[in-house]
């Protein structure tokens, strides 16, 4: 009977990636699984080496449990065979039905009938905090502001209308929120998922704000008038620190960039919102201060109050 | 005893894009300033040219019997002067911090076009609390 190797097996979902070592597996030779067969022979057979190696080794079964049921209700297995090595790579995938959320599972296991490939190099702890630093550089403001304001302007040539100006640097903030997201996972939560709205809410509150802005937000509030309805305030924006919107432009606010990370934040994390950014004029104070208002989605109203 | 009348800034070509006044007398109308404003920028080069000393990068200080005109022009060919009371102290300091109040309030603001009035409220803003800041320590109040 032919011995697999994993000899690159890559566990990635979209909020989580792991690198795993190499693996053998007791040989299951029917091609032919079905879900719940493959899950417990992944679950029985494969451990999951998380970053370091000194860390415990943990049963993949675990980490499925932690999802909640919706999720785990919407995978279906496809299989499909490699076009490089049909006879010595099986390469299957467990994705998520809701392709629009694009929250998918793949396993790509290259089962191969030779020697096992060198394993691949973890991380080990000191070189991560190495990286560690390297990320915690700061950068001046300025530069960051001149290159802001040179964004702001570049989408000023491209549109017609100030609504169209805002949804472009939302959409500019949504590719920075799903980006960050991925690597606050990984960096800052050990590869865990929030999976309750109080949970994502105070994680972009606290850490998102803490690794974008150098401190955390103003406040988190809940809305009174709807029940889908947060608010994330702050004095002053950042990226409005050096930019007077002129008497023309109305409501314009570009924190609509900020409103954008959020919004991308949230939407790879599994909660789609609709998130804006205004300005709330406080009396006594001359400038107004900014809020981020949050409007989650029917669904994600929904799964909350069936988890209890 | 120390009190800043106006506070002028002109482009690099000499168009007049910040005035500001502080002083009771002497209030000037719009045409006006415009002219003094490209009066000062001639005047600025033509001293150059005069100068004995090579290398001489213009008026920095004009003494008169009732105001002082201090100037302050920056390596990108904008400057900044204030009319002042006789015998003020520390004008160039408060130019200086004027010039960084620019680059951060006016520099920095994507809806500001280059060489044009400045329009911009947060500047107005720092610059009065600048101002005041200063006319407290220099009234020693």
């Amino acid at each position: 009977m032919p011995v697999w190797y994993f000899s690159n097996l890559t566990f990635c979902f979209l909020n989580y990636p792991c690198l795993l070592n190499n693996s053998t597996i007791v040989p299951d030779a029917s091609m032919t699984v079905s879900q719940s067969s493959l899950v417990s022979v992944l679950s029985n057979t494969l451990t999951l080496c998380s970053r370091s190696q000194k860390k415990k080794k943990k049963p993949l079964f675990t980490d499925l449990s932690i999802w909640d049921s919706l999720f785990l209700s919407d995978l279906y297995l496809s299989t499909e065979h490699s076009a490089l090595n049909p006879k010595e790579e099986f390469v299957f995938g467990l994705e998520s039905k809701a392709r629009h959320r694009s929250n998918c599972v793949y396993f790509i296991l290259k089962l191969q009938h030779q020697a096992p490939q060198p394993p691949l190099r973890l991380r080990r702890k000191g070189e991560e905090g190495r990286n560690d630093d390297r990320s915690k550089q700061e950068v001046s403001l300025s530069a960051f502001a001149f290159l802001f304001s040179e964004l702001v302007q570049y989408n000023q040539t491209q549109v017609d209308n100030i609504a169209e100006l805002e949804r472009r640097l939302e959409d500019a903030g949504y590719a920075v929120g799903a980006r960050v997201l991925e690597l606050l996972c990984h960096r800052d939560k050990g590869n865990r998922r929030e999976t309750r709205l109080l949970g994502i809410l105070s994680f972009v509150h606290s850490t998102v704000w803490k690794v974008l802005f150098g401190k955390v937000a103003d406040s988190l509030e809940k809305g009174t008038e709807h029940e889908d309805e947060y608010m994330i305030s702050e004095k002053e924006l950042l990226v409005n620190r050096f930019i007077s919107i002129p008497k023309d432009m109305g409501t314009f606010n570009c924190g609509a960039f900020v409103a954008g990370i959020v919004r991308g934040v949230l939407d790879s994390a599994g909660f789609p919102a609709v998130v804006t950014a205004h300005f709330v004029p406080m009396e006594g104070q001359q400038r107004p201060r900014t809020t981020i208002l949050i409007k989650f989605a029917e669904e994600v109203l929904r799964r909350e109050a069936r988890l209890g | 005893m120390a009190a800043i009348y106006s506070l002028f800034i002109i482009n690099k070509s000499g168009g007049l894009i910040f005035y500001k006044d502080y002083g009771s007398t002497g209030r000037m109308d719009t045409n006006d300033t415009l002219r003094l404003a490209s009066l000062w920028h001639s005047m600025h080069a033509i001293s150059q040219q005069l100068s004995p000393i090579a290398g001489c990068s213009g008026i920095e200080l004009l003494e008169a019997d009732t105001f002082d005109l201090h100037c302050f022009q920056s390596l990108t060919g904008t400057k900044f002067f204030v009319v002042c009371e006789p015998g003020t102290l520390y004008m160039d300091g408060l130019l200086k911090m004027i010039y960084e109040l620019y680059t951060d309030y006016v520099l920095k603001n994507p809806f500001y076009e280059m060489e044009m009035p400045i329009r911009c409220e947060l500047f107005d803003l720092s610059l009065s609390q600048a101002i005041q800041k200063d006319r407290v320590a220099l009234l020693g109040r």
